[in-house]
């Protein structure tokens, strides 16, 4: 009986969802009626949108970091839905490219390492792919981090603790600067020189809500053993002066009356029996945080205050927890608008304040009306990230198109910006065809573990790519390891050594054009996408003309199709002779032409 | 007007206003003014040609390098300069001292690494350079100063050698300045040679097919918002035909000397540097991270030394025996030091209040040692020096002079060096 009706709710469920979405998807319209275009202040007839295969085009790359497959461009060009583009949008959302891509930025967001000593490998990769694959909370991905405890196989959310070893110094300068926008790195070891509020005791005030965690690689003091759980003796300081002696105390008892009387077999049996095979985060509700000690004085043990100032109630509580809990709590807007701000710069390239993590008391918020709305919204959709990037995509605002004359404000114009490397290598496979030739798709098994879809009904169809270890063939960017190995495609292009946050970089170099003309991937994509029995050479054998495989060509690199005055100039600017109909399929030729439509502006810019 | 003497700023200012009336006043000799060399303006007498820059990032421990102490990891050993000792981490390179200057009592405000390595990179504190979004780096402005240098096809006046990330950005002076960056000196020139292995009838037909695509597209876009992209690509293909590219070939140094650089990544930035030196590559960064030893700090130093030292060692014995020290200069330099107290955990952590560096080479003075430490290497003893003063001795000897200014892109003078930084007048 219970059965029957839980499946019937299920399905209800689903239902309702479905209709929801359905319902969402015809009442937003494509006009002014979007309320973010309401609040983004500019009037409706100021913005044009660019053309929808543009459109369509920035989406994919913005969304899925990849361009339209040619059947994709095919098959919307011959859509005639009204609204088929946030149709797209909503497929686009559930598809694994986006966990994959936007699973990468937050990586480079929590300087994720898929290769970290003594760690599973990928395992927060894993972990920050799998929950936005699931769409779930932004809120939620946060508490859990924040609330995390154990190793990462029981619970990958405690990655974010030991990308930092469990420091509770080097926490609270990441906490603060993600979550909170509060950069106050200075403050570390002096007070802050012009936030005046902000002395280095606050700093110390914020990092004691961390100092309960602690990362154990080797268990020192067996618990069994002594009848206690004790951590290691290098943070026996974050005890007080009580708990310390009496730590000291329960330790020396045991080395002189069981460590000592033991063989030095024994003792290593026991030594290795320590040995943890990945590391771990342990919790002590004793521990606490001194500030550094005043000439040679250690200093007593710092009371938690919140980053504005207020003080929490942690007696007897976790006070990660209690800090998750303010973080994320309803009345703490400034925790959403600083992640709405970053996502709103990823989709439109504008910022309305920056640097992302330093929001001062001075800062000049750019648009304020329209920063709100936007937290607000984000706030509605349950911190959901799909539903915030579906409503952006939504708006004529981020459907705005590229300058034609000199103008460049970007209020009323997308300003085009370069491919970044995961875009960029993703659609050069995509625009080379070389996966459906050689059938990579099917090499690339991902290991994720499946995760159940219960963060509503944007929540993802299919199992994200994750790195493998020694795995030597790549489909997308999201197989390859972080921080991307020095000599790589993706490091070429900026892809972040993991430092820091969100260090990729963006400003494109003559290295890059290098690799681009004349670079091994370059080469052995153009190379290989016009061999005989390749998909180029495909095209031309059904039709017996170079014409078809210009056609396919512009439609898999540049998304379009080739117009007749294009080919027309292509043709008589290249060997009119070779060109004749009874020629044979010259793949010397399908390369060059292959290779100057990926280096073209066209490709390589997002527009 | 702009000669080469190197004038205060005060009296920059009037020349300058001076300039503007006689402009207004008479258009022809406005014109004049207008074809005068402008980097006159901000160039002084100089034999530097070239400026090989070892910027170690992450923070290189002082106590454990050049300025050894009771609690250094290592023991010191002698170096050329008649009663100096430096730790045996740099036992080869201690033997060639003499030809650099050692300062051990810079200093900073700043300890943490972006601030710390922006400073390093600019000359300016990150604080201090708000007002201006996109400050050039030391290199591009180098790089900008040897300017009419320049002949022939184009080839990077601003390479970054090892770890790219720190440097090189040329902010408001153009990418034609920004650092070219090389991460693996043994393939250096891998993407500059691939497409010669094609006729040129292919070649052609790629460059036609190029010129349509692009053509094409700023018929119907924008040109002006793919300039960045656009200028890169003129800059490649110039580079490409350059004649200079054997520069870059390790393979063609003579073995023994590239055996005594040592064939690690390290060993060949240094090798590298020294072949771009011989061709008066303006500016030639070389990184070097791992020295961020928060953790395993002897170990770690050691690790790095191990290949540092003989590398380094060479490129001063190479660049003294061949006489190229009088047109190169040389610094060393990190953006703080490390604790020398560590209280015995084998750690050190950021200490910006004083560390060391080296400099030399150019018409600058030899085997100078400034400033003391105290017993611990905690604080100095007498005069200490600003970072910021000791880059902008590095400007002053490159022949740059460190009071000019540049008209940045939101219109404001940006001074080369931060106001009221004084060079190091002693070393010179």
């Amino acid at each position: 009986m219970h059965l029957v009706l839980s499946l019937k709710l299920r399905s209800l469920n689903f239902i309702c969802g479905a209709m929801l979405l359905a319902l969402s998807l015809t009442t937003s319209r494509l006009s002014a009626a979007h309320s973010l275009d309401a609040a983004y202040g500019v009037p409706a007839t100021k913005i044009e949108r660019a053309d929808d295969l543009r459109l369509f085009r920035r989406l994919s790359l913005q969304l899925r970091g990849v361009i339209p497959r040619p059947e994709e461009t095919g098959d919307f060009m011959r859509d005639r839905r009204k609204d088929k583009l946030k149709i797209y949008a909503a497929e686009f959302l559930r598809s694994r490219e986006f966990a994959e891509y936007w699973g990468n930025w937050m990586g480079s967001l929590f300087r994720e390492k898929t290769r970290e000593r003594n760690q599973p490998y990928a395992a927060f990769d894993t972990y920050l792919t799998n929950s936005l694959n699931a769409n779930k909370p932004y809120a939620q991905l946060v508490r859990e981090m924040l609330s995390a405890s154990g190793d990462q196989n029981a619970n990958p959310a405690v990655s974010f603790y030991l990308r930092d070893m469990g420091d509770p110094v080097q926490i609270a300068e990441y906490v603060g600067r993600v979550f909170y926008g509060q950069k106050v790195t200075c403050a570390r070891c002096h007070n802050h020189p012009y936030d005046t509020d902000f002395t280095q005791e606050r700093y110390y005030a914020l990092a004691a809500f961390f100092s309960q965690g602690y990362a154990v690689q080797r268990i020192d003091f067996p618990e069994k053993e002594l009848g206690t759980k004790i951590p290691p003796q290098n943070i026996w300081d974050r005890f007080t002066d009580d708990d310390q002696k009496l730590v000291r105390t329960v330790v020396q008892k045991w080395r002189r009356e069981k460590l000592s009387k033991l063989s030095p077999a024994e003792k290593k049996a026991l030594q290795d029996a320590g040995r943890l095979e990945f590391v771990r985060l342990d919790y002590d509700a004793r521990l606490g945080l001194r500030m550094p000690p005043e000439a040679d004085k250690p200093r007593p043990l710092v009371e938690p205050v919140f980053p504005d100032g207020s003080k929490p109630n942690v007696t007897g509580i976790d006070r990660r927890k209690v800090f998750a809990d303010w973080l994320t709590a309803r009345q703490n807007s400034r925790f959403r608008r600083v992640f709405v701000s970053r996502v709103w710069h990823r989709l439109t390239g504008q910022k309305f304040y920056f640097p992302f993590d330093d929001l001062r008391a001075d800062t000049k918020i750019r648009n304020e009306k329209l920063l709100a709305h936007l937290e607000q919204q984000f706030f509605k959709d349950g911190t959901r990230i799909k539903e915030l990037v579906l409503h952006i995509v939504s708006s004529d605002a981020w459907a705005r198109k590229t300058a034609e004359a000199e103008s460049a404000d970007d209020s009323f114009f997308f300003v085009p910006v370069r491919l970044d490397a995961d875009q960029l290598f993703n659609s050069l496979l995509t625009a080379t065809q070389i996966s459906s030739v050689k059938n990579i798709n099917e090499r690339a098994i991902g290991d994720a573990r499946e995760i159940k879809a219960e963060y509503a009904n944007l929540a993802g169809t299919a199992t994200p790519r994750l790195p493998r270890e020694k795995n030597r063939d790549f489909a997308a960017a999201c197989e390859i390891e972080r921080p991307a190995p020095r000599n790589s495609f993706l490091s070429v292009f900026g892809a972040g050594e993991r430092n820091d946050i969100e260090d990729d970089e963006t400003e494109p170099t003559l290295e890059q054009v290098l690799v681009m003309l004349n670079g091994q991937l370059t080469r052995n994509l153009t190379r290989e996408a016009t061999q005989n029995n390749s998909y180029f050479e495909k095209m031309y054998s059904e039709s017996k003309g170079n014409r078809s495989v210009a056609e396919a060509a512009f439609l898999a690199v540049l998304t379009r199709p080739l117009t007749d005055s294009e080919w027309n100039r292509i043709r008589e600017a290249t060997e009119p002779k070779f060109l004749k109909g009874s020629a044979k399929y010259s793949k010397e030729y399908a390369a060059d032409f292959l290779w100057s439509l990926i280096n073209s502006q066209e490709f390589i810019h997002v527009h | 007007m702009f000669t080469d003497r190197a004038h205060s700023r005060r009296e920059f200012l009037t020349g300058a206003l001076k300039a503007v009336s006689a402009c207004i006043a008479l258009p022809s000799i406005g014109k004049i003014f207008a074809e005068e060399d402008p980097y006159d303006a901000i160039t002084v007498a100089s034999p530097v040609k070239s400026v090989i820059f070892v910027n170690m990032v992450g923070g290189m421990s002082h106590v454990d390098t050049l300025d050894p102490k009771p609690d250094s990891a290592f023991a010191a050993v002698n170096s050329s300069i008649a009663g100096v000792r430096v730790c045996e981490t740099l036992q080869k390179s201690a033997a060639q001292l003499s030809s650099l200057n050692l300062v051990r009592t810079l200093r900073s405000e700043d300890g943490a690494h972006d601030f710390g390595q922006h400073l390093v990179n600019t000359g300016y504190r990150f604080t201090e350079s708000q007002g201006f979004p996109d400050i050039p780096s030391l290199g591009s402005v180098v790089a900008y100063a040897s300017t009419r240098r320049d002949t022939g096809a184009y080839f990077p006046s601003n390479i970054i050698i090892n770890d790219r990330g720190h440097g090189g950005s040329a902010g408001f002076l153009g990418v034609k300045y920004a650092g070219f960056h090389i991460s693996n000196p043994q393939r250096g020139i891998q993407n500059l040679i691939g497409a010669s292995q094609l006729s040129s009838e292919r070649l052609t037909r790629r460059e036609k097919l190029l010129e349509i695509l692009n053509e094409d597209f700023f018929r119907r876009n924008n040109p002006q918002a793919y300039n960045t992209w656009k200028q890169m690509f003129e800059s490649a293909l110039s580079f490409m035909n350059s004649d200079r590219l054997s520069v870059f070939d390790l393979g063609l140094m003579p073995a023994k000397l590239k055996a005594s650089f040592g064939d690690t990544r390290i060993g060949n930035a240094f090798a590298l540097a020294y072949r771009l030196a011989e061709k008066q590559t303006p500016f030639i960064q070389i990184n070097i991270g791992g020295w961020d030893t928060h953790n395993n700090n002897r170990a770690k130093v050691a690790e790095i030394c191990r290949d540092l030292d003989p590398a380094l060692a060479t490129l001063l014995g190479e660049l003294k025996a061949s006489g190229l020290f009088s047109q190169t200069l040389f610094v060393l330099v990190s953006e703080f030091g490390r604790t020398p107290d560590a209280g015995g955990k084998d750690g050190r952590d950021h200490y910006p209040k004083i560390f060391s560096g080296l400099i030399g080479g150019g018409a600058l003075v030899k085997g100078q040692v400034l400033g003391e430490t105290d017993a611990k290497g905690e604080k100095p003893l007498k005069e200490s020096w600003h970072l910021k003063e000791f880059l902008s001795t590095m400007h002053r000897a490159a022949g740059i002079d460190p009071e000019a200014q540049l008209t940045s892109s939101t219109g404001r003078p940006f001074s080369l060096s931060p106001r009221e930084t004084r060079y190091i007048s002693e070393l010179f």
